[in-house]
């Protein structure tokens, strides 16, 4: 159910279960539709029956509709929906065999599988046409290998190529849907003669057109960036947050667990990857700061509950993630105090205090702390990560949702 | 359908989107800017604006048509500032009355006593709406140090962020040769340097 539902809430079993459910759904409409019938279905060639093409681009349209309602409030991502790439010639030479096939037998794929569980024989016979026609697709694939695999033209959108944006092309359809179903009905009516009063009696569509397309306009004017969340962090709490100092960690925090080798934190390197690869601290994981917002990390931030401490040269990179990262909602993040630059003068530049000058417990222990984490760097623990044996990388076990799109 | 049904229908869903739409501005919080649209913008270099430009335009006197906020403490703020900076300390940054001196059309560069709170403060009012805002690297110290005092070309780019030393380079020559003491008959060789060029004949 992913993209609409966010990943991970339901198990993919459960996809199987939603997948009959539609299924049959689908079914049961096609069927009320009447799609069960060869002679309506044929009629739209046929220019008795529009009933297929009201059905299908009504549906069209408001699924489309729908869709752009939803990318709107941010309830689905678009850019994760999987969309059918675009095969030019195999989609033309394919379409018009299936037109010719929907003249003939007056089935479609979908509907013949209607036609045949409610016992229609000449629905089973076109299925039965069905399978002989993968049979031979598939045992002469080489011959049609060129044509199915050619033109490929990738997951082109008709609205890029014209230029326009997708909600404006949106409108456009709706607009194109109407003038087609009013034309069709004329048609319709003339060819089967009906009398001008009967004609009268009908229902307007005057009001859900109007509504469709006023709705569709507002979509098309309104501009398209949704601001934050609910319940997004606030200004005022992130202001204080890093005024107050909570959101460092201090650089003694980050040796200890490298020199501990210990798995209760994560470093996060924000630089990019040229500075990444030629040093990072041990057991650091890449994110640059730009790439923090990437659906592959984000499921890494959702999934990991230990704290993650963001670090770069300085601190202004570590910040900058910082606060996307709070403002996507995640809390347990930090910022390395100083950043390496601060880091290596510690370790190497500064002198220690002269030991006699040392009182409390806690300088004699910051003393020797500071000591031991100078000692594993400058052995070479901290030169090389490759040398270091950090952890295995971490691979962001993010999966597109590959949603087939079926035939009809 | 029957007469009106499908109008009532449509209605229905229409009404139910619009009402989505609404509770959604309702409850959206005072961000203008979506953190999608940050990630986005930071993907490209904006974020700041050079030494090299902020000299370029103290020279031309065009400083002028930027807002200038100053992010310090007051005190800090009195002992010296840039020339028509407005002072709102960091921890009021978030107040809506002291936001209320900036123009969210003009656009806006901010400095403080570090780095990495303008570039906070940067990505935050960007958030709350303002569109053009940029923040000069370094402290307010580095900007008098490198160019109002004594521009030079060098420090053009200059930015708190880099890496201060080479880290790699910088530990293989600190560690150096390991120390052998006073009767090691180890001798650890010299890192062959590359040969002088022999000359001619």
């Amino acid at each position: 159910m992913a993209p609409f539902i966010p990943q991970g809430l339901i198990p993919p079993e459960l996809n199987f279960f939603f997948a009959l459910v539609l299924g049959i759904a689908f079914g049961y409409v096609l069927e009320q539709a009447g799609f069960s019938s060869s002679r309506k279905l044929a009629g739209v060639f046929y220019g008795y029956d529009f009933v297929v093409l009201k059905v299908f681009f009504t549906a069209a349209i408001t699924a489309m509709t729908g869709l752009l309602f939803m990318n709107y409030l941010g309830w689905i991502d678009m850019s994760l929906v999987y969309i059918n790439p675009t095969f030019l010639w195999s989609s033309i030479v394919g379409g018009i065999i299936m037109g010719f096939g929907f003249i003939m037998g007056g089935f479609c794929p979908g509907t013949s599988i209607t036609g045949a569980v409610i016992g229609k024989i000449d629905a089973m016979v076109f299925i039965a046409g069905l399978f002989l026609g993968v049979f031979i697709f598939g045992h002469f694939y080489h011959v049609f290998e060129p044509l199915y695999t050619g033109s490929f033209l990738g997951n082109m959108f008709v609205y890029d190529v014209f230029g326009i944006s997708a909600t404006g092309f949106g409108l456009l359809l709706a607009i194109m849907a109407l003038i087609a179903f009013t034309l069709t009905q004329m048609i319709e009516d003339k060819v089967n003669r009906i009398p001008a009063t009967e004609i009268k009696q009908r229902p307007s569509f005057r009001f859900p057109a109007f509504l469709l397309l006023a709705s569709l306009f507002l979509l098309f004017v309104l501009p398209s960036q949704k601001p934050g969340r609910a319940g997004e962090i606030s200004p005022e709490t992130l202001v204080e947050t890093l005024h107050t100092k909570q959101s460092y960690a201090s650089m003694e925090k980050v040796l200890y667990h490298v020199l501990s080798q210990s798995e209760d934190i994560i470093l996060i390197d924000t630089r990019d990857q040229t500075q990444y690869e030629r040093f990072s601290l041990p057991m650091a994981v890449h994110i640059p700061m730009a790439e923090i917002l990437d659906p592959r990390w984000q499921s890494f931030f959702r999934k990991d509950s230990r704290d993650k401490i963001f670090f770069s040269n300085g601190t202004t990179a570590a910040t900058q993630a910082w606060i996307m990262a709070r403002r996507e909602g995640h809390d347990d993040v930090y910022i390395m105090e100083g950043g390496l630059n601060a880091l290596f003068d510690l370790l190497f530049i500064q002198e220690l205090p002269e030991t006699n000058g040392l009182h409390t417990m806690e300088e004699r222990f910051h003393y020797r702390f500071t000591e031991q984490a100078r000692t594993f760097f400058r052995e070479g623990m901290g030169v090389n990560p490759e040398e270091s044996a950090p952890a295995a990388p971490l691979m962001p076990d993010y999966d597109r949702p590959t949603v087939v799109a079926g035939g009809c | 359908m029957e007469k009106n049904q499908l109008g009532a229908l449509v209605l229905f869903f229409v009404l139910l989107f619009a009402a989505a739409i609404g509770i959604n501005k309702i409850i959206s919080g005072p961000y203008k800017i979506s953190n999608t649209r940050i990630s986005e913008k930071t993907a490209s270099q904006e974020l700041f604006i050079s030494y090299e430009a902020l000299h370029a335009h103290l020279s031309d006197n065009s400083l002028t048509s930027y807002q200038l906020l100053d992010l310090r403490e007051e005190e800090a703020y009195a002992s010296g500032h840039l020339e028509g900076a407005i002072n709102i300390p960091f921890q009021d940054l978030s107040d809506k009355k002291a936001r209320r001196i900036l123009d969210q059309q003009k656009p806006l560069l901010l400095y403080a006593e570090a780095e990495n709170k303008a570039a906070a403060a940067q990505l935050i009012l960007f958030g709350l709406g303002y569109e053009q805002v940029q923040y000069i690297p370094g402290s307010y110290g580095d900007i008098a140090l490198f160019v109002l005092n004594n521009y030079k070309p060098a420090h053009a780019f200059y930015r708190d962020d880099k890496a201060r030393f080479d880290f790699p380079g910088f530990i293989r020559e600190y560690t150096g040769q390991k120390e052998t003491g006073p009767g090691s008959s180890f001798q650890i060789p010299e890192a062959s340097s590359p040969a002088a060029a022999a000359g001619g004949c």
